[in-house]
């Protein structure tokens, strides 16, 4: 090798990894002069690994504040609270360890449940039994109190404020709010304090009617295919099949949620004249609406009696006949602005 | 010298899932262990000055692009490689906004940018060169950018061909080639300096 190519040897050498070529190192042995030139070259190469420049402070500090604004792409969205709880504890505590602790809080829930039922008011805050019949079944729900009277037999409620309800079975009531009864099925005399009517409605509906309180009693009676009302005091407004009527005391109507007919009671059985279908209504059990003429007003409420009973301060010592719903005589319905 | 970064809990592979299943705070162990490689990487051709902010960077654009990482090559190859193309990149915005004459060239990687344009054989240059730490840095700052980033994963960060190739994205006999000219150029301007025989 000579001196003219050993510079091109050299970098050719150092750019192949191979700095230890045995052309080279004979060479150098021969020249010094080249062994000057390589020995500076390599001693030049080592010292640039010791140029390293101390790192700021600031970088890492800074590039962690960067980082942790970033959302990127993939990120994944952070678990919930409970999940990363629950995630935790897994990997921290052995399994029994977390069995006990499901267990545990388990057995709070359950207690905390039960204290909290049995410190809430009971369902009376929307109907409370004043009379209960023997097999009355009362069942609540989300809002509502349910009576189911699957025989015969009598109740006395208390609805809301105010309100006092006479029930005989069979009987499907639904008592929702404080101001609606839902009647399925049984015949329900209804007395509304002259007190609460002033501030709202009542409101009874039958699969056959809608009645709005704006009396104080009636009774309402619901039959396979229709519904009867008997409005003892007061004034009630009844609407079905689209029709509207506002009833005054003694006035019955009936419907079979198509038809709104108004009753005439006499004695004798009268006509019909617009609902041939309504056959003769049979009430073996029908609870009673006191028919003296004493305003509801002067009667304590809840004092509503029921069949068998003898109304206070009547005189007759026998139960009073309710309003005769099954005269089977018609008068037709004649919408209210006929009046 | 970086086994701790290939085999156990730490390792960068190991770090890099857990950071993707939503570890956010385990990229900090990223941070820390590459900081200083990352910051003299880009320092090398961005200067002091824009060092640090490139090299933030760098770790965001790397952790916000994590998913893209393969496991099957090294972390740190990878991230090099980041930072290497935000180095690129930054000195290319550089030049085009600022137009200095000392940077004009510095978006082409053939080129070379310093910010000490004085020739070398200047007496005063020569009379604050210090030290052979400092005409080394002259020396590297009048080679090439894709030079420089050769001689320094080389001989600073101590890789080896087929890292650097990776790194660089070359084939492993372009690397070699290209060293081959390197050490031409940079021999010339260290003899120019007076730090080697001619």
């Amino acid at each position: 090798m000579k001196c003219e190519e050993y510079g091109e040897a050299l970098m050719a050498a150092l750019a192949t990894f191979d700095e230890h070529s045995p052309d080279l190192e004979a060479h150098e042995k021969v020249c010094p002069g080249c062994r000057e030139r390589g020995r500076s070259m390599r001693v030049a190469l080592d010292s640039i690994s010791k140029l390293e420049a101390p790192v700021p402070a600031r970088l890492a500090s800074g590039t962690w504040t960067a980082v942790s604004a970033a959302q990127p792409t993939w990120a994944v969205p952070t678990p919930p609270f409970w999940e990363r709880l629950l995630s935790g504890l897994a990997s921290r505590l052995p399994a029994p360890a977390l069995a006990g602790a499901a267990c545990a809080i388990l057995i709070v829930l359950v207690a905390v449940s039960w204290i909290h039922r049995s410190l809430r008011e009971p369902s009376t805050q929307i109907a409370r039994v004043i009379e209960q019949s023997p097999g009355l079944t009362i069942r609540e729900e989300r809002g509502s109190t349910k009576f189911l009277l699957p025989g015969r037999g009598t109740t006395r409620l208390e609805h809301g404020a105010g309100v006092t309800l006479a029930a005989a079975g069979p009987l499907r009531l639904e008592l929702t709010s404080e101001s609606i009864a839902r009647l399925d099925e049984g015949t329900v005399a209804f007395e509304v304090d002259r007190g609460r009517r002033q501030g709202s409605t009542y409101q009874v509906v039958t699969p056959h009617l809608k009645a709005r309180v704006t009396g104080t009693r009636f009774t309402v009676q619901v039959f396979f295919s229709q519904t009867q009302v008997e409005l003892a005091t007061g004034t009630l407004d009844v609407s079905s099949g689209g029709s509207d009527a506002s009833m005054t005391a003694g006035q019955t109507v009936r419907t079979d949620g198509t038809t709104l007919s108004f009753v005439t009671r006499s004695s004798a059985a009268v006509a019909t004249t617009t609902n041939s279908t309504a056959s003769p209504v049979t009430r073996p059990n029908r609870p009673e609406i006191s028919e003296s003429e004493a305003p509801s007003a002067a009667r304590p409420s809840g004092s509503v009696p029921i069949p068998g009973q003898r109304v206070r301060g009547s005189d007759r010592g026998e139960p009073v006949a309710p309003p005769a719903p099954d005269a089977n005589v018609h008068e037709p319905y004649r919408p209210r602005d006929d009046r | 010298m970086m086994d701790d970064t290939r085999n156990g809990p730490d390792a960068d592979e190991v770090i890099v899932r857990e950071v993707l299943g939503g570890k956010k705070d385990r990229f900090r162990v990223i941070i820390d262990r590459y900081q200083d490689r990352v910051y003299n990487l880009v320092r090398r051709f961005v200067g002091h000055d824009d060092a640090v902010d490139v090299a933030q960077d760098a770790f965001l654009r790397a952790y916000l692009h994590l998913d893209h990482y393969d496991p099957g090559y090294p972390f740190s190859n990878w991230l090099f490689k980041i930072a290497q193309n935000r180095a690129f990149t930054h000195l290319k915005r550089r030049a085009g906004h600022t137009g200095h004459p000392s940077l004009e060239f510095a978006a082409d990687p053939d080129r070379c940018e310093v910010a000490d344009v004085r020739p070398l054989n200047d007496p005063a240059a020569v009379a604050e060169t210090k030290n052979t730490g400092e005409v080394l840095e002259r020396a590297l700052a009048r080679v090439p950018a894709k030079y420089r980033l050769l001689i320094h994963l080389r001989h600073s960060m101590g890789l080896q061909g087929p890292e650097i190739a990776q790194i660089v994205g070359i084939p492993v006999g372009t690397v070699k080639y290209r060293f081959h000219e390197a050490y031409k150029v940079l021999r010339q301007v260290l003899v120019e300096l007076g730090v080697v025989a001619p």
